[in-house]
């Protein structure tokens, strides 16, 4: 197909709109109660209900890849789903690893920006604006894994050292993330840096939102439970993506 | 020959367009700079906001010092009672049975305990975990349950000391 090269190259990413922020959240949100679900309730162990998940996310990925331009539903799949496995990863290595929190999030710091450091030497630009080719999506889904394993062990770091529980967990990561958005609309701080540094801590304010909703009432939750909690996200989820595809909000040629 | 003339061009331009890109590499550092130190004082300043107000008002110092309880248990440990008297009478399919509501309601709980103390919770969790096992023998040892189960009770009753 040579004449492929002059037909219009689609971005296969979404554009960022108040929209992506609020699936991000519910899918962040979702995936925290979805993988302590599958954890306790599937009867597996957490080793091989992370593998199962990662196969199916694979699965996922490839029907992404195939896509070609941004089409909703098989994008927030493969969010929806990195989200599981990546809350999954950190809790595996954590209690059936004993690695520590603070090397978890120090890991993955490191393998982030060298993420970043490979995909700008490969492709002289991080725009997530021109994600056109394989190799550049590549890195995107690369970033996107590890910014959801950084928050989740972040979050937890927080939240378990520091013995502030879910509710103040929260309000911390929400105030950081209203100071990033003013940095962004006043202070003429980076859009892509912004960008970035908001995915992650939008990680662990979802986080702390599931948590508060499926735990029970003794301990400051609502007491939702993990499964009506995953079921009511996912549904809000599915409502969005819907829209999204009828109204094609988000699509955008790459630039 | 166009070729020719189009190189000549650039070997007489190249040296200039080495300063202009020097130039152009620090600008883009020192605005690398910037933004990152920007980035660092949004995230500072509601830390910096938040531990002021935790340190004031917050309970966060008793439970970093790590001697944070796991709460009222009472609900659990009455569960644990009945196994204990089930298992005495030497039902013990009857006991693992039961034993499930506590293995639920212990699994349900885990986020919050595991975040009001670590240990304690790791604690009360292998106690836990060892009944569970001995309960779910191909054939249950009646001393065994007995013990660990009154292990798990203790534990329970004073988590803080490991099992």
């Amino acid at each position: 197909m040579s004449n492929s090269v002059n037909q219009p190259k689609f971005n296969r990413v979404p554009k960022v709109t108040f929209d992506f922020w609020l699936i991000k959240l519910m899918a962040v949100t979702m995936g925290e109660t979805a993988a302590d679900y599958l954890g306790v309730n599937l009867g597996l162990g957490l080793t091989k209900t992370s593998l199962l998940m990662a196969g199916v996310l694979v699965v996922a990925l490839w029907f992404q890849f195939r896509q070609k331009k941004y089409v909703p539903w098989s994008y927030w799949l493969a969010v929806v789903l990195i989200s599981i496995v990546g809350t999954l990863v950190t809790d595996n290595l954590v209690d059936n690893f004993g690695v520590p929190l603070l090397v978890t999030t120090v890991v993955f710091t490191v393998a982030l920006a060298a993420t970043f450091a490979l995909w700008y030497y490969s492709e002289k630009t991080l725009s997530i604006h021109s994600i056109f080719t394989n190799s550049r999506e590549a890195y995107y889904w690369l970033a996107i894994l590890f910014t959801f394993a950084l928050g989740t062990a972040a979050g937890d770091l927080v939240a378990e050292q520091f013995g502030l529980g879910y509710m103040a967990t929260g309000i911390l990561f929400g105030m950081m993330i209203c100071s990033l958005s003013i940095g962004y609309f006043f202070l003429g701080l980076d859009a892509i840096l912004g960008f970035w540094l908001v995915y992650i801590l939008t990680r662990p304010l979802g986080a702390s939102f599931g948590d508060f909703l499926s735990q029970p009432y003794q301990y400051g939750g609502l007491a939702l439970g993990t499964i009506i909690t995953s079921v009511l996200f996912l549904s809000a989820i599915a409502a969005i993506v819907a829209y999204m595809s009828i109204t094609h909000e988000g699509e955008e040629l790459a630039s | 020959m166009p070729e020719l003339f189009k190189g000549s061009i650039i070997s007489v331009q190249s040296p200039c367009q080495l300063i202009v890109r020097m130039d152009c590499y620090k600008a883009r550092l020192e605005s690398g700079m910037k933004q990152f130190l920007l980035a660092l004082f949004l995230i500072a300043v509601p830390v910096a906001a938040f531990t002021g107000f935790e340190m004031k008002f917050g309970s966060a110092p008793a439970a970093a010092a790590g001697t944070a309880s796991l709460g009222d248990l009472s609900a659990l440990k009455a569960i644990i009672t009945d196994v204990q008297s089930i298992a005495d009478k030497g039902d013990m399919v009857a006991a693992e049975k039961r034993i499930r509501d506590f293995e639920n309601d212990w699994d349900v709980a885990t986020k919050s305990l595991r975040g009001l103390n670590k240990d304690y919770w790791g604690h009360v969790d292998d106690a836990a975990d060892a009944a569970l096992k001995d309960l779910r023998a191909s054939k249950p040892d009646p001393a065994s349950v007995k013990a660990s189960l009154a292990v798990l009770m203790d534990e329970l009753n004073d988590p803080s000391k490991a099992p």
